[in-house]
């Protein structure tokens, strides 16, 4: 074949595929690193690594499954979808980092109800709920008033503690 | 208009392409919207764009994603669909795009909150220290004195009967003596 007509050929394939195909680069996960972070939660970033793709500024937080979202560290990596295989349409699926990370619904948030929970870096000691029991343990108390009929003053010590209950909890937090 | 020696060359191309890369529609993430949720938490969903190829989607079913996370979305809301393995018979709901319902962490033995965290834990907005077994707690008494009657041993005179006031003048302190077994904080 005549290499120019064979280049001919070549370049016409190559073009037909990005024709046909324009979208197999939304099609895909990208990694991008954090630049900066906007006032709405969005963010700006580049692409880690030599891709077809530009700076993205704006990048809203997509919400996982959970409804859960993130303020990422600047500086972090980040993964990118394109929705819709449309590359005016990009979120952020996944941070590497967060800062704040933020679990939300608009009518509960049910944590746990097969495992044990444990909240905070310490997790050690079980949540106290209204209706829980207190041990109270009573200071010296002042007695002013008449003995037998004489006037008395003295002091009440009461050795052993009582109880009671927790009577409000967060109306909002069950455990 | 009859074909250019070009276009009869590459028109045959064309089609294999298309039928080699078939999948490729299901290689991308495509938005939805939620028209009914299932009893058994798959939801029923419409394609949003006109554009898109693919058809409605029944009973697809919630990827929780690393953090065990399912969640009730509501009608009408936006989500995000992708197929495993590039398969149009298997898809799943991999992230909403607004508030949901009910979000669910659920595991077989622990779910971890925060464990690195520099400030708080805050639960439903709260901001007050959540308290725990072995937490103290002060129970106050009332202002000033209040009336009493009993009797008082052994201090003399033994057994006699005392009628006045008594003034505690602290409050008393306490612990909190039980709480939730499986919510460690």
């Amino acid at each position: 074949m005549n290499p120019a007509v064979a280049d001919q050929i070549a370049v016409s394939i190559r073009a037909l595929i990005r024709d046909e195909f324009p979208q197999l680069t939304y099609s895909t996960t990208w990694e991008y690193a954090i630049t900066s972070a906007n006032a709405d939660g969005t963010v700006n970033g580049v692409a880690t690594s030599p891709i077809p793709l530009p700076p993205l500024n704006n990048v809203p937080i997509a919400s996982l499954v959970l409804g859960g979202v993130c303020a990422p560290v600047i500086g972090s990596n980040f993964l990118v979808d394109f929705i819709n295989q449309d590359g005016a349409r990009y979120a952020v699926i996944s941070a590497e980092a967060a800062r704040v990370a933020t679990v939300d619904a608009s009518e509960s948030i049910e944590v746990g109800e097969s495992a044990t929970v444990k909240l905070g870096p310490e997790g050690a000691q079980p949540v106290g709920r209204e209706g829980d029991k207190v041990t109270v343990f009573f200071p010296v108390g002042i007695l002013t008033g008449t003995l037998n009929g004489s006037p008395y003053t003295g002091r009440l010590s009461i050795l052993s503690p009582t109880s009671g209950i927790v009577t409000s909890g967060a109306e909002r937090v069950h455990a | 208009m009859s074909e250019s020696p070009i276009d009869r060359f590459m028109n045959p191309i064309r089609r294999i392409i298309r039928d080699e890369v078939a999948q490729l529609t299901y290689l991308g993430t495509w938005e939805y919207a939620v028209n009914s949720v299932n009893d058994d938490g798959t939801v029923n969903v419409t394609a949003t764009s006109p554009s898109c190829p693919l058809p409605s989607l029944n009973n697809v079913a919630q990827a929780s994603g690393t953090e065990g996370g399912t969640s009730t979305p509501g009608v009408g809301k936006m989500c995000n669909v992708r197929f495993i393995n590039g398969d149009p018979t298997r898809y799943v709901v991999v992230g909403n795009q607004s508030l949901v319902k009910v979000a669910t962490i659920d595991a077989s033995e622990t779910v971890a909150i925060g464990a690195s965290v520099s400030n708080a834990v805050v639960l439903a907005g709260g901001d007050a220290p959540v308290a725990r077994m072995g937490d103290a707690c002060t129970v106050y008494f009332p202002i000033g004195t209040t009336p009493c009657f009993g009797t008082i041993t052994p201090l003399p005179p033994a057994g006699g009967a005392f009628v006045g006031n008594i003034t505690f003048t602290s409050p008393a302190v306490g612990v909190i003596g039980t709480g939730a077994p499986k919510v460690l904080a």
